[in-house]
């Protein structure tokens, strides 16, 4: 009678497993729960210990190969006595029910063959899914053996298939931008049936507001952002009295001698790139597996137009000073409020400051813009009673405080980083000079 | 009134002979006879011995003698009586009209219609069913007609007879009086190389010509009682074919079955399945299918005959798999 | 004749030469044959000459240059370039191309006739073959569909006696091809082919007939042919003796001695002759070279008179 020592689900989203090393050899006597061998998954490296007693009669899946979870690692004979066979190369006596492919050596990455039928992707299926920006394994597909057919691409997008964004108001490279091509999960949890949500119906008295292209692109791009980045939001409070000082005091000027208009924005941009500086990792990109930490910091500004929302980029602004970030800003503003940005100035961004402005409410959980990793969103400034440290004493002020949420990617920044940054960012905006 | 798909080619030739006196009729037993399935029927009477001829069992000289006139001016349009003895006049057809005008230099041209009943479905063994493009389908020069409705076999003659390059015209026989309709006084001709949408549909394209045309369209109602629309192509023109149309459809549906009565090995469809592979290929949601007649000569027994030929369920039934893909 | 003749030397000189590609058959031999039967014809007479007629294309006015740059598969030839050698032609001249299935321009012939019977036109269709063409289906349907309508349509065999290399008697059963006729229902006539005049007199008589409406007639002269079947065949098949006794009975000097007999002066006549050929010739020569090749995309032009 043959048990088996079988790769073990170490975490809900754990799919596949490396055996990282044999702790035995076949043919070996082991008892039960003794450690057999060790494998390594995403989240953590573990020993796995013998089902029962026995021989270890076959070792189905070598060392250094990844197999799925649930797959046959090697065959325990539980019945047999001291002598067993030391057959390490041909497997001739247990063969039994342990016939799985996975123990075929030159195939490190064992699919069922449900899943082969299922990546089985016809000219036209990777055409479309390339141009929609769609990730056909993430899909179900309704076609032979669930192969994902163009109706299941289609009805998976939010845009029309003739669609070809011509001018693009949002940032021209999110727009472009690829779901990664990491092994994906199959598509929810086994067991589950697919869920159809219900179709909205029209009455009378409903009014039918029918898509704009800009209002598809967005729509697009949200959902595939959402998709692809795995969000996480940290929030900090941030108190701005000083930056309120700065304002009162330069801004008529500025704003009568200059044409500047002194937001709060320039000053969370000098904070946010000040940080970015340090932790270099929040700006960059993805692409496949790898990051690209980009050199050149080129800030995304969201703004909103009748259309709906639209990002120009503010490059270099690690090279501009806080007056000339304020100006760039104001142009650009007009410019996106006109319609009349240029390619360039809605491309190549690597973080984003979104800005909802008066009626912002205290915090929220922003959207990246792909194919960046971070993204920060400023709330509404408020008053509020806070403590305060006067002559090493604590003592009770009222003070500007405005919520900074950072929405960062977790897949390639932890929290200890993102938290690092967001704390450096508001150290910068509590105490920073900003040069006025 | 309608008028039958035969009687189409009768009035087809009529009509061109009256608006032309260089046209004239040549091959066997179509003068006294009237033709062996009446094509000719009368015309004899109408037009005289010298434009309409009957000529001995000679099919070398049936196209060769159109051709010395063609060349000088007249317009013959010669019978074989079935489409399987042209054959006989193969060397006539290849390598003499086709390369007639090449090799001279482009100051000649061969003005003939080679007309010749094919195919199947009418119990008529090895040589009285064989469908013979694919002999000439590779040859440059010539021009190869297949109708499928009395409209199409009405204006195509017309169309061919007032064509000046040598055109093989391909009559299903199994047509001749199974098909019919009204069809209009006036001179009409069908353009020649000119595929037609029979049947709109968006979810696959039969692509097809002669009798299979009807057993498409017979398919393609099942097929949308099961919800799927069929586009049925009539390809008309074989040599050349419209190959705009057709990538046009293709690129539409994105799933494609090509039918023909001929047999699937060697057929036309091998060349418009490839040419869809090389310049539809990102259009493809799934593989080209074929459906022809079994690999095999067209046998004479009925079982045989059934087991042989393409019909409506094979289409369905092939239509299905397309479709599930 | 002279002109047939030093033509063709030419053209195997410059075969030899490298100068012209592809198969020459030379038809020195049997000059007499195309001469004494084209001789007189009307532009708008058809002829169908065989691949050893270069003679017939010369006579019924075929630029010699053209014919030339034909030969050496220039764009300025009869095809364009597209055929070699003699399956081009002028329709414009009456002069058809044929193909290399033998026999086959044969039922061609007898359309044109059927064409000028048709339009009742007093011209006539010539169609040359030689003895081994009378062997495919294509002459047996030509002629008896032409004996059942009497088309003006003039059948001339040229027999050298051999088909490449066999030899008459494995190409039939008869001695005379003009026995045939019989079987068509029209009459036969066998000539001596080296003997111009004869020639003459049958073709003549034959073409007469035919205008007048009473029908064909296949005539066949007896000849002989100097070279192999073409240029690269060494007639090894044959016995000398035969071709020393046929070259004897060449039909140029045959006709010099004619003319001489009758008081011309032969001498000054065969200098004139020979002078205006060597011109014409060298001219020919010097076109062709210089003439252009085609192109390559040019083959694809010229299959269609409505392309599609």
């Amino acid at each position: 009678m043959a048990q088996k020592v079988v790769m073990p689900q170490m975490g809900e989203s754990v799919v596949q497993g490396t055996v990282a090393k044999w702790l035995v050899k076949e043919g070996d006597r082991v008892k039960e729960d003794q450690p057999v061998v060790e494998v390594s998954t995403d989240k953590v490296d573990v020993e796995i210990p013998s089902p029962a007693e026995g021989v270890l009669s076959q070792i189905l899946v070598r060392e250094g190969q990844t197999v799925d979870v649930g797959t046959d690692l090697a065959l325990i004979d539980a019945g047999q006595a001291a002598a067993a066979s030391p057959s390490a190369k041909t497997p001739e006596t247990a063969k039994g029910p342990a016939e799985e492919p996975s123990a075929r050596p030159p195939e490190p990455v064992q699919e069922s063959s449900e899943l082969e039928e299922r990546r089985r992707l016809s000219p036209l299926v990777r055409r479309l899914s390339k141009e929609h920006g769609v990730d056909p394994a993430s899909l179900k597909g309704t076609g032979l053996g669930g192969r994902v057919t163009k109706d299941d691409i289609l009805r998976s997008t939010a845009r029309s298939a003739e669609e070809k964004p011509a001018e693009v108001p949002l940032n021209s490279e999110s727009s472009k931008a690829q779901p990664p091509k990491t092994r994906s999960a199959p598509a929810g949890p086994p067991g589950v049936a697919e869920y159809t949500p219900p179709r909205s119906e029209v009455k009378e008295g409903d009014e039918v507001v029918p898509f704009t292209r800009m209002r598809k692109l967005i729509a697009a791009h949200m959902v595939s952002s959402k998709r692809t980045a795995a969000h996480v939001t940290a929030v900090a409070e941030v108190d701005v009295s000083e930056i309120v000082r700065l304002r009162r005091e330069h801004g008529a000027r500025l704003k009568e001698k200059e044409g500047i208009e002194l937001t709060f924005l320039p000053f969370i941009i000098v904070g946010t790139v000040g940080a970015l500086k340090e932790y270099r990792v929040l700006n960059a990109t993805v692409l496949d597996d790898q990051i690209i930490i980009k050199k050149e910091i080129n800030i995304g500004i969201a703004v909103d137009t009748q259309e709906g929302l639209i990002v120009p980029v503010l490059h270099q602004a690690d090279e501009l000073s806080i007056l000339g970030i304020a100006k760039a800003i104001g142009e650009l503003g007009e410019k996106a409020r006109q319609r009349r940005l240029s390619p360039q100035e809605i491309s190549a961004g690597t973080f984003t400051v979104t800005n909802p402005g008066r009626k912002g409410n205290l915090f929220g959980t922003p959207i990246i813009f792909q194919p960046q990793v971070g993204i920060l969103r400023m709330g509404e400034v408020k008053k509020r009673p806070a403590v305060i440290e006067v002559n090493g004493e604590d003592a009770l002020a009222i003070r500007s405080l405005m919520y900074l949420s950072l929405s960062y990617d977790h897949r390639v920044i932890d929290g200890v980083t993102a938290n690092g940054f967001l704390h450096r960012t508001r150290e910068l905006l509590e105490k920073g000079s900003f040069g006025l | 009134m309608p008028t039958t798909f035969v009687r189409a080619i009768r009035d087809a030739l009529y009509e061109e002979m009256k608006r032309d006196e260089n046209v004239l009729i040549l091959g066997e037993d179509v003068g006294i006879l009237g033709g062996a399935f009446k094509a000719t029927e009368g015309l004899l009477e109408e037009f005289g011995g010298e434009r309409v001829i009957d000529t001995p069992i000679s099919e070398a000289l049936i196209i060769g003698s159109a051709i010395g006139a063609a060349i000088l001016g007249l317009r013959p349009v010669a019978e074989m009586q079935f489409g399987d003895f042209i054959s006989c006049g193969f060397d006539q057809i290849v390598n003499m009209a086709a390369t007639l005008r090449y090799r001279h230099g482009g100051k000649a041209q061969v003005p003939i219609v080679v007309r010749a009943p094919s195919g199947a479905g009418v119990h008529g063994g090895l040589f009285h069913s064989q469908n013979p493009e694919t002999f000439f389908f590779s040859t440059p020069g010539l021009k190869i007609v297949e109708p499928a409705t009395a409209y199409d076999v009405k204006g195509l003659l017309k169309a061919s007879i007032r064509d000046n390059d040598p055109v093989i015209f391909l009559e299903h026989k199994f047509l001749y009086r199974r098909i019919q309709e009204d069809l209009p006084s006036e001179d009409y001709v069908v353009p020649l190389g000119k595929a037609l949408v029979r049947r709109g549909g968006s979810n696959l394209t039969l692509i097809t010509y002669g009798a299979m045309v009807h057993a498409c369209l017979s398919a393609a109602d099942q097929l949308a009682d099961e919800g799927a629309e069929a586009e049925v192509i009539d390809l008309r023109t074989l040599k050349p074919y419209d190959r705009e149309a057709i990538l046009g459809s293709v690129k539409k549906t994105n799933r494609v079955l090509i039918v023909h009565e001929d047999r699937k090995t060697g057929g036309i469809g091998g060349e418009i399945a490839a040419m869809l592979a090389e310049e539809a290929f990102e259009h493809l949601d799934a593989p080209i299918l074929r459906l022809g007649s079994q690999d095999t000569h067209y046998a004479f027994s009925p079982p045989l005959e059934e087991f042989i030929l393409p019909n409506t369920e094979k289409i369905v039934s092939k239509a299905r798999k397309l479709l599930e893909y | 004749m002279k002109l047939t003749r030093a033509f063709e030397d030419r053209v195997s000189k410059l075969h030899r030469q490298g100068k012209i590609l592809g198969g020459v058959y030379s038809g020195m031999g049997q000059e007499a044959i195309v001469v004494g039967v084209c001789h007189g014809l009307l532009k708008e007479d058809f002829i169908s000459p065989i691949h050893r007629d270069m003679g017939a294309f010369l006579i019924k006015g075929v630029d010699a240059k053209v014919l030339m740059a034909q030969l050496m598969g220039k764009r300025t030839g009869l095809s364009k370039g597209k055929d070699s050698f003699l399956h081009a032609g002028d329709l414009s001249l009456g002069v058809f191309g044929a193909t290399s299935m033998l026999a086959s321009s044969l039922p061609v012939a007898v359309g044109a006739a059927l064409k000028f019977k048709l339009k009742k036109e007093k011209y006539v269709a010539i169609a040359f073959f030689g003895e081994g063409a009378s062997s495919r289906g294509d002459f047996h349907e030509a002629l008896n569909f032409a004996g059942i309508h009497r088309l003006p349509v003039i059948f001339v065999c040229e027999n050298n006696f051999y088909a490449y290399s066999t030899p008459q008697n494995l190409q039939m059963a008869i001695e005379d091809v003009a026995d045939r006729a019989n079987g068509y229902g029209f009459k036969g006539v066998v000539c001596s082919g080296n003997d111009l005049h004869a020639v003459m007199k049958a073709a003549h008589g034959a073409i007469a007939r035919a205008r007048e409406g009473e029908g064909p007639t296949l005539i066949e002269c007896k000849t002989y042919r100097y070279h192999g079947h073409s240029e690269h065949d060494q007639p090894w098949y044959r016995p000398q003796e035969e071709l020393i006794e046929w070259e004897s009975r060449d039909p140029i000097p045959r006709f010099e001695v004619f003319l001489e007999k009758r008081g011309h002066h032969i001498d000054k006549i065969r200098k004139e002759a020979e002078d205006e050929i060597r011109q014409r010739i060298e001219a020919a020569v010097r076109f062709a070279e210089e003439s252009p090749f085609p192109e390559g995309p040019e083959a694809l032009e010229d299959l269609y008179a409505d392309p599609l």
